[in-house]
């Protein structure tokens, strides 16, 4: 049942991205637009490139949509409204987002054209950046929950939600969640100016409409997890939980495409050396800062 | 059930583990080391080795995509359309492999397995984790964080030995 | 009529279907949204969204006249996208392979007319029990020059990487070491496979038509070749030009600085003795600088597309055509929102990021236009104009040479348009062009010389005449000697960069047409 609930719930979610990023890229608002585009690619033809390799080509799209539901699957929505509520599921998510740099690299490779394996290979560059932005926030919220159950990360933030009691992880893990759903500005694996779309660049009609499907997945998974991780998850008056998980699951995604609206595309060179010369020093203060609190009993 | 999925996750593991050599595409043979690796997660977490299994899938997805990479980069014929036979030192890679497959069934022929599964039932998957913490920075902190900074130090030092000095800022400080 | 349908017969369920391909239209615009925009379409308006590559459009949109090269280009790009598919011509001519599912005038009017016909067709006639494979002289696999005009990366993959021949049989473990030993090493020694990519001549970051071919060394670019537009309108034909159809052939040279041009051919007219049809020489300066700012908007859209920086690729499109649409008494109004517009960018800490320190021109003899005058040189054709120097005219000048030089200062100048547009309307009414005198005007024999700073530089224009004919032109224009320059500019530059840099510069591939 919850399994049901939760899949719906990613797609009315990938739904409203969906609505949310052609508003800002046309400037008109026009609410079936993503289904017509859904089903406009259905319609397509879907054909595979000159020499692929057919294996990875078909599988990408699918391992895609697959990462971004299983890093969904560890977050609650409400005290019991979560698909398996894993005593490891801090570190599961990051076992499932891990996969999105597999299923980019197979739909970089796969095709066998020259954007899109630029593109493929430009995301591992940008893993090699992110990543540690992405766990070491976590493991600072891990710290002060003294457990990786995602519900009990949700329960340690009663006081004060993680955004407030430990910001700086909160703006990292923020920015690393853009890289990971490559969000401008950290659109380079599938950058429209550099690469004509890249990893996308091949993919045409259904495949395509997985494809996208699953990045805008990716994108509400991301935003339900910055909300458990640091925006205390249900928590929050008058209302019942699970509309206050919908609310802030909606405003982080709506922040994340804002952000990116607003900005140009950050070059590689200055994203690898923003990450790992003011990333994760940034990161550990913060996981010593959030250690020195919890030993403080704050 | 938990046979099953034991038994289900070893066979993948071992179809992958086939495949990496079977194929002459770099980046095929990559994957396919890096779902064999995955599938041995996924048979830690059958075991109820939850953080394990976790870890496991977790860390091989990187390694594996950086593995990748360098093969695509150092190889010829990376695609393997070429049809160049990318074998080599078959006789000594038979034996190896024939010693370890001996070494390995001797190993569980001479495990009293009836002692071991008497011995004690899996912890819940939170007490593992804890007792694991308390290992990790208890009685093998030292092991790890030698371990840790050995790695550190071999990566900077790899590091420094690949980075080429340009020629112009070699003589200046020279 | 739908040429290319899709094969299959859709009912109930499949009619919605059809009516989603009809409503969502992904247009890929040939030459590109810049010569779209340039010409006063508004794309969004007729509810059209751009495609990064033919493969994810369904709509193929042809503007203006295309020149021969783009035209086969047209026919590739067909090709390469998903039936069911449509062609709309907004203009004159287009290749006669090319199956067009509509035609109308080149004008918004005549966009939204002809996208209301395509959208009729396709909730009609988008699948069919029978379809025509679609096919032309330039697609058989015997023509090379496919896969250079090709937009999409084609095969330029793994499958290059195929080196059978070379030592079979006996390859043991360590001759890998004799088998890269005579590729071309990378600047960290590292032999590698080399793919050569088309960039161009439609390409989402680049502008329409421009057509560049990358070796790619890993993600960094080892050799760049240019093709250039070839065009025929300044051939002069054996009896020589009419001045009229010469006044034409230099207009359609560039359609994103038409104005320019055409003020172009006629000084170069007027030095000939052809009467004057200029609107005087203070309403040149209210044409040319209203295009120099529509120019440059332009050019802060396509970068903004580039650099995948949305908000600026949008507004500075929405500002672009209310600059081209305002009746030039009004345009000075404009005025406050383009600072505002100015502040919002150079606001933006990514962006100066993002530029500083690429694409570097030291200063040098025959840089022209916003690319000389950012590194600090005062080229600039208009400070030899009487009509500018009378309304206190000095050049912007920038201080650095890097793209980031180059934004500034085309920002600095939309400014300074703005405001001596506003000083000419203080003087006189303008009036737009004269329109032309009924009969053809008489020349003098003889040689002319006329010269106009366009929005990329100056661009010199040289007539011989006898006997009342045109018999030779000449022309020189700012972009040719920049383009000659993109080798060594982009060369061990990241793919991303580069192609900031070539963005950077402005070129127009039209004004280097050969």
């Amino acid at each position: 049942m919850s399994v049901l609930i939760i899949v719906l719930g990613l797609l009315a979610g990938a739904y409203a991205v969906a609505l949310l990023e052609d508003r800002l890229t046309r400037g008109s608002f026009a609410p079936a637009a993503p289904l017509l585009a859904a089903a406009a690619l259905l319609a397509r033809e879907s054909i595979v490139t000159r020499k692929p390799d057919r294996l990875l080509f078909e599988t990408a799209p699918v391992l895609l949509l697959i990462a971004a539901l299983l890093a969904a699957a560890v977050l609650p929505l409400s005290p019991t409204l979560i698909v398996a509520d894993l005593a490891t599921g801090g570190l599961f998510i990051n076992a499932a987002l891990a996969y999105v740099l597999v299923a980019l690299l197979m739909a970089g490779w796969g095709p066998d054209g020259a954007y899109a394996m630029v593109g493929g290979w430009r995301f591992l560059g940008q893993v090699i950046a992110y990543s540690m932005l992405i766990v070491m926030p976590i493991t600072a919220v891990a710290i002060r929950a003294e457990s990786l159950l995602t519900t009990a990360i949700v329960g340690s933030q009663e006081g004060w939600w993680n955004m407030f009691y430990q910001p700086l992880g909160f703006l990292l893990f923020f920015i690393a969640s853009l890289a990971v759903c490559f969000l401008p500005p950290f659109d380079r694996p599938s950058a429209e100016g550099e690469l004509a779309a890249g990893v996308e660049a091949e993919y045409t009609g259904a495949r395509l409409a997985i494809l996208r499907l699953g990045r805008m997945v990716l994108v509400v998974s991301l935003a339900a997890a910055t909300s458990v991780f640091f925006l205390g998850g249900w928590l929050g008056p008058w209302l019942p939980p699970w509309v206050w998980s919908a609310l802030k699951v909606l405003a982080v995604a709506a922040l994340m495409l804002l952000a990116g609206y607003y900005l140009p595309r950050v070059r590689e060179e200055h994203l690898l050396a923003w990450c790992w010369k003011l990333g994760i020093p940034l990161a550990l203060l913060n996981i010593f800062i959030v250690g020195v609190m919890v030993l403080a009993g704050l | 059930m938990q046979t099953f999925f034991i038994g289900f996750f070893g066979l993948a593991a071992i179809v992958f583990a086939v495949a990496v050599f079977r194929t002459s595409s770099m980046m095929r043979s990559a994957l396919a080391l890096l779902f064999s690796q995955t599938a041995l997660g996924a048979l830690f977490l059958a075991l109820q080795a939850e953080f394990l299994g976790v870890l496991q899938i977790m860390m091989m997805a990187t390694e594996m995509s950086i593995m990748a990479i360098f093969m695509v980069m150092f190889m010829m014929d990376p695609g393997g359309l070429g049809g160049m036979d990318m074998s080599h030192q078959k006789r000594l890679s038979m034996i190896a492999g024939l010693g370890a497959v001996m070494l390995v069934s001797a190993i569980a022929a001479y495990t009293r397995w009836q002692e071991l599964a008497s011995l004690s039932q899996a912890a819940a998957a939170d007490e593992q984790i804890r007792h694991l913490g308390r290992e990790l920075l208890g009685r093998s902190m030292l092991v790890f964080e030698t371990a840790g900074i050995t790695i550190l130090t071999a990566m900077i030092a790899t590091t420094a030995v690949a980075v080429k000095v340009p020629a112009e800022n070699a003589s200046h400080e020279s | 009529m739908i040429h290319v349908a899709r094969q299959g017969r859709w009912q109930g369920m499949g009619r919605l279907l059809l009516r989603a391909t009809a409503r969502d239209l992904r247009a890929l615009v040939v030459p590109g949204p810049d010569v779209a925009a340039a010409s006063g379409l508004e794309l969004a308006a007729a509810g059209l969204r751009l495609a990064a590559t033919p493969r994810h459009a369904n709509l193929l949109l042809l503007v203006g006249e295309l020149p021969g090269t783009l035209g086969d280009a047209a026919l590739v790009l067909y090709a390469q996208m998903m039936r069911p598919r449509v062609c709309l011509l907004l203009g004159s001519a287009a290749p006669a392979a090319l199956p067009i599912s509509a035609r109308a005038e080149l004008s918004q009017t005549g966009l939204l007319e002809g996208v209301e016909r395509l959208r009729e067709c396709l909730s009609t006639q988008a699948y069919q029990k029978r379809v025509d494979t679609f096919s032309a002289p330039i697609l058989s696999p015997s023509d090379s020059s496919q896969e250079e005009n090709s937009d999409a990366a084609g095969d330029s993959g793994h499958h290059q990487m195929e080196h059978g021949d070379e030592g079979d049989g006996g390859m043991s473990f360590m001759s890998m070491v004799k088998v890269t030993k005579d590729l071309p090493r990378s600047p960290d020694g590292l032999p590698m496979d080399r793919i050569e990519v088309p960039f161009g001549p439609v390409f989402p970051g680049l502008p329409g038509g421009l057509s560049l071919t990358f070796t790619l060394d890993g993600d960094s670019v080892a050799q760049v070749k240019s093709e250039t537009l070839r065009t025929t309108c300044l051939r002069t034909p054996q009896a020589g030009f009419l001045p009229d159809a010469l006044l034409q052939a230099v207009c359609a040279l560039d359609p994103l600085t038409p104005v320019s041009y055409r003020l172009l051919a006629l000084r170069a007219l007027t030095a000939l003795g052809a009467p004057a049809q200029t609107p005087g020489a203070h309403g040149d300066v209210a044409l040319l600088e209203r295009e120099r700012t529509v120019s440059h908007l332009g050019w802060l859209a396509l970068l903004g597309r580039q650099i995948g920086f949305a908000w600026l690729q949008r507004r500075a499109l929405r500002l672009q055509l209310a600059c081209l649409r305002s009746e030039m008494a009004d345009f000075p109004t404009l005025g406050k929102t383009l600072r505002r517009f100015d502040k919002q960018v150079r606001r933006n800490p990514l962006l100066r990021a993002r530029l500083s320190g690429l694409g570097v021109i030291a200063p040098q003899a025959g840089l022209r236009g916003p690319v000389a005058r950012a590194c600090g040189l005062s080229t600039d054709a208009r400070t030899g104009d009487p009509a500018y120097l009378d309304l206190a005219f000095e050049p912007r000048r920038g201080e650095g040479s890097d793209a980031l030089q180059r934004l500034y200062l085309r920002l600095d100048e939309l400014h300074q348009s703005v405001a001596l547009v506003a000083a000419v309307l203080s003087r006189q009414r303008p009036v737009e062009h004269v329109s032309p005198a009924g009969r053809q005007p008489e020349l003098s024999d003889g040689e002319a010389m006329a010269s106009v700073e366009t929005p990329r530089g100056e661009a010199r224009l040289q007539l011989m005449s006898s006997g009342g004919r045109i018999t030779a032109v000449e022309i020189d224009t700012p972009s040719r000697a920049l383009l000659g320059q993109l080798p060594s500019l982009l060369r061990q530059q990241e793919l991303g960069d580069a192609l900031t840099c070539v963005c950077s510069l402005d070129l127009s591939p039209w004004d280097s047409a050969t």
